[in-house]
């Protein structure tokens, strides 16, 4: 029987602990470095203490776990007994004979003795001055950290599954076959571990160690104290957890190995886990979004152009829509919407606060623009706006970050290349402001072309989502545009609801989501995405070996999505998986948007 | 600062499938070339030298192109020094003049943005399936009788696999006079594949399309028939979608008769996104009727959120 838990009483031999020590042995992961002290002493600090026995309480025989914050050692034919360690209310550990074992690189067991007197969940235990038993990697004796309750063992440590930063996966954090090693700022990222238990964990003694030093607001911390105390706990559940290194803690530059443990409420601890990063000065050359002259990257939304117009014509199946090459009076973007039956030529007047019903559906479609861009770009550093702010690129495509406060693009008609939905300039580490609505760059056109989508969306097949969100709207697929039918502007706002107000809203709303998400890719190049190579050089893109469908400047992986969603910086986009509300940025291009890991030297 | 441009371009069919057939069709030439080296024009443009190895269509007669190219452009087609690629090539001869390009280094193209057209072919060009597939296309253009492209794309269909059966799938749904020309046992073919599909799910949903766009008897039924088996969410979407447009209403009931079969609730799942998907009243009865539980189905909440209308989209959120 293991301490007062009956269903435990099957599970353990006669020496309970012997098989913990088996398994806690074949999971040691080695040192992870440094010094074992902590707040500020030099000796081997105890993390967690569980007591493995026979009875609910102690008696001789029975063990004592210790789990250490470091790797520690063993003073040969030392005995660990109560002249060792610090017991709370006058606990004893009995008269020990033998000499404690170690069981893995950071965990003691200490057979109790004769006399052994100590409540468990109730006694704590920590090494006290006296301590010659046992010695960090280092050497240091003596004692060390905070005293912790004395568990009763479960016989069954906790596992932690996984460590990364800022939720990036597996593939992109340097542990999938594309290699690399994250790099991050000195603070500002998240630290996420994921384990499990067979009962509950011990969140408030899950270890959180590095091998450099770390500056924080009550001094510098040595290479191998408990970082977690000084992390700000953003959630912490039975399952998983996620630390903020805070701006007034940070990490030494350099090559840096955290080292995780987890320990349950019966005072076992898992494995350590170890996860290796970058930690580089975020200077403003490297950083996206560097504040010294702008609170944030704006992007202006340039819906004005006009060049062209355009004309449809019946083809098998569907329809195709034509160029005109002249400009005629009315921006791209709303001659487009012309086609797709958003927009009437004959608009309902006094629909809303004195808009007509095309003035209605272009302030709902772009509402919905700025939402679904503010939702991919969630957490990140940069806003979009319907409004030019002050400053003007004049004859220069780019200038410098702090020139001005604003980039922007044209969402617009027509692509010079057949079969391209957006153009942008791509801008290493967002170093200048861009603009994206010129007309020749070098003989090619900037922005977003939603021509592209419509032209080849009215075509066959029929069953497309594309045609089946634009039949019922666009008068050449022999739908009626909104605006054309009575009621519509009922419809429009909200008071009349039926299957074509449904139609109606989803339309626009979708079509909405995908330019989002075009929009949202095209700037994300002239923000740095998605720079070539494996961390920290750059962000994976081209890499086709590791993420097949990638190409130069992309990246085709999200993880495990939901059926059908895909990356925004995917190298091509359908329909479809863009109006998925699965699709995003994948977790390392957006960790980069939120500036909590770069590339870069 | 090095400035690249990005471009992203349009993939309409599911991922991972290509855009090959779209290149070709609306390149002003396709070859069949071994890029030999390349000399910048200027920073932002660099000149290809493309040994012509087969013209396809548009370069008969012409040993070698010119293909512009930006080195700072970041599109995913670009030319491979070294590499034999089948190119489809949009006419670049007016931004060559703009650029002052001598008129003998021509004739000048630039790529076409289409996803995948510009893929490797192997050393044998006579046995390469990218290069037949292209030359079954630039014949069908020149003039080939509708029945024989319509036959080679229907036996790639219906036999295929890989990106290039989806191509060829596509094709024929995109292409109404080669539809006409197909026979019965084609189409007996093609439908069987599409029901019987189970791994290829981007060709089962090319294969569902295209018997839609036939307007095949009873498809509905054959393709709910898939729905359990397969559970990937696009196809089940495919499936609603192809319900309306074939049955209207009345599609919500086919595929409750397919629910009431099943038993496994991913099984369940599948079918319940469907009905979601085919955006109908009727749908919508259902789905809120199923939810009316004071026990959430995550199933009938994802079906929800497929649904259009708001009282949907409200049920769903209220389950959240």
């Amino acid at each position: 029987m293991i301490g007062t838990y009956s269903r435990s009483h099957q599970r353990f031999p006669r020496f309970p602990w012997l098989a913990l020590a088996v398994g806690l042995a074949a999971c040691s992961g080695g040192g992870g470095g440094g010094g074992g002290g902590g707040g500020g002493t030099a000796g081997p600090r105890v993390v967690a203490a569980a007591f493995v026995g026979s009875g609910p309480s102690p008696v001789a025989g029975d063990a004592l776990l210790l789990f250490f914050a470091a790797d520690v050692q063993l003073v040969a034919s030392k005995l660990l007994d109560d002249a060792d360690v610090v017991l709370s209310g006058g606990a004893t550990l009995g008269a020990v004979t033998g000499t404690p074992v170690l069981l893995s690189a950071r965990s003691v067991a200490v057979t109790l003795g004769t006399g052994v007197n100590f409540a468990p969940d109730s006694t704590t235990v920590v090494l006290g001055p006296g301590n010659d038993a046992v010695r960090t990697a280092g050497g240091q004796v003596g004692g060390g950290g905070t005293a912790v309750t004395i568990g009763t063992s479960d016989g069954v440590a906790p596992t932690l599954s996984r460590v990364t930063l800022s939720g990036i996966d597996d593939e992109l954090n340097g542990l999938g076959p594309a290699g690399g090693t994250l790099q991050v700022p000195p603070n500002g990222f998240h630290i996420d571990l994921t384990y499990s238990d067979n009962g509950a964990i011990a969140t408030g003694q899950t270890v959180i160690t590095a091998n450099v030093a770390v500056a924080t607001p009550s001094g510098s911390q040595a290479a191998g104290t408990n970082l977690r105390p000084l992390l700000t706990t953003v959630s912490a559940s039975n399952s998983a957890a996620r630390y903020l290194v805070p701006a007034n803690v940070s990490f030494g530059t350099g090559d840096c190995t955290l080292t995780c443990t987890v320990v349950d409420a019966s005072g076992l601890a898992s494995t350590q886990r170890q996860f290796a990063c970058r930690v580089r000065a975020f200077s403003s050359a490297l950083r996206p979004f560097e504040t010294a002259v702008n609170p944030s990257q704006v992007w202006f939304l340039d819906f004005a152009r006009d060049v062209e117009s355009f004309s449809t014509r019946a083809i098998t199946g569907g329809v195709a829509v034509d160029v005109v090459a002249t400009a005629n009076g009315r921006s791209d973007f709303e001659d487009v919407l012309h086609v797709l039956g958003l927009l009437h030529s004959a608009p309902i007047p006094n629909v809303q606060g004195g808009l007509d019903s095309n003035q209605v559906v272009l302030v709902r479609f772009k509402s919905e623009l700025l939402a679904q861009l503010a939702l991919l770009y969630a957490d990140a550093n940069v806003q979009f706006t319907l409004t030019r702010p002050a400053g003007t690129f004049g004859s220069s495509a780019s200038v410098g970050y702090n020139t001005f406060g604003y980039s922007q693009i044209s969402i617009a008609g027509s692509a010079s290349t057949v079969g391209v939905l957006g153009v942008a300039i791509f801008d290493l580490h967002n170093n200048t402001q861009n603009d994206n609505t010129r007309l020749k760059f070098s003989g090619i056109r900037l922005g977003v072309f939603l021509h592209t989508m419509a032209d080849f969306g009215m075509g066959p097949p029929s069953v497309s989502l594309f045609r089946s969100t634009f039949s019922p709207l666009a008068p050449s697929l022999g739908g009626t545009a909104v605006g054309a039918m009575s009621q519509d502007d009922a419809r429009l706002v909200g008071s009349l609801t039926d299957g074509r107000a449904n139609e109606i809203l989803g339309a626009i709303d979708e079509f909405a989501r995908f330019t989002a998400v075009v929009v949202a890719h095209e700037c994300g190049h002239s923000m740095g995405l998605v720079q070539n190579g494996a961390m920290p050089t750059g962000l994976y893109g081209n890499d086709s070996t590791n993420f097949p469908g990638s190409s130069d400047g992309h990246i085709r992986f999200l993880g495990t999505p939901p059926g059908g969603a895909t990356n925004v910086m995917s190298p091509s986009l359908s329909y479809n998986a863009a109006v998925n509300p699965a699709s995003a940025f994948n977790t390392l291009n957006l960790a980069y948007l939120r500036e909590q890991v770069f590339y870069g030297n | 600062m090095r400035t690249l441009l990005s471009s992203l371009v349009v993939l309409l069919a599911a991922l991972p499938a290509q855009e090959l057939r779209l290149g070709i069709g609306h390149a002003d030439a396709v070859l069949v070339g071994r890029d030999l080296g390349k000399t910048a024009h200027d920073e932002q443009v660099d000149l290809h030298r493309i040994q012509v190895l087969r013209s396809v269509r548009g370069a008969d007669g012409q040993s070698t192109v010119t293909v512009l190219d930006w080195p700072n452009l970041a599109m995913h087609n670009r030319p491979v020094l070294r590499q034999s690629r089948l190119y489809c090539l949009q006419d670049a001869s007016a931004a060559a003049a703009r650029l002052g390009l001598p008129a003998g280094n021509g004739p000048y193209f630039k790529l076409v943005g289409w996803a995948g057209s510009c893929p490797l072919v192997g050393a044998d060009l006579d046995r390469d399936p990218v290069v037949a597939f292209a030359a079954l296309l630039a014949a069908a253009d020149a003039g080939a009788r509708p029945s024989d492209t319509a036959a080679a794309l229907a036996r790639m269909a219906s036999t295929g696999k890989g990106p290039l059966a989806v191509e060829a799938t596509r094709c024929l749904a995109e292409r109404g006079d080669l539809r006409a020309a197909l026979q019965p046992v084609q189409w007996s073919q093609l439908v069987a594949r599409a029901s019987g599909e189970v791994d290829q799910i981007d060709h089962k949903i090319a294969l569902a399309e295209l018997a839609a766009e036939q307007r095949v008897v009873g498809l509905l039924d054959t393709l709910a028939v898939s729905l359990g088996p397969v559970r990937d969410a696009e196809y089940a979407r495919v499936v609603g979608r192809i319900g309306k447009l074939l049955e209207g209403e009345n599609a919500t009931l086919v595929l409750q008769q397919r629910l009431q079969q099943l038993r496994d609730p991913g099984d369940r799942a599948a079918v319940l996104l469907a009905i979601g998907a085919s955006n109908t009243d009727s749908a919508l009865q259902l789905l809120l009727r199923l939810d009316a539980t004071d026990t959430a189905d995550a199933a009938v909440v994802a079906a929800l959120r497929e649904h259009r209308a708001p009282s949907a989209r409200e049920a769903a959120a209220r389950r959240k």
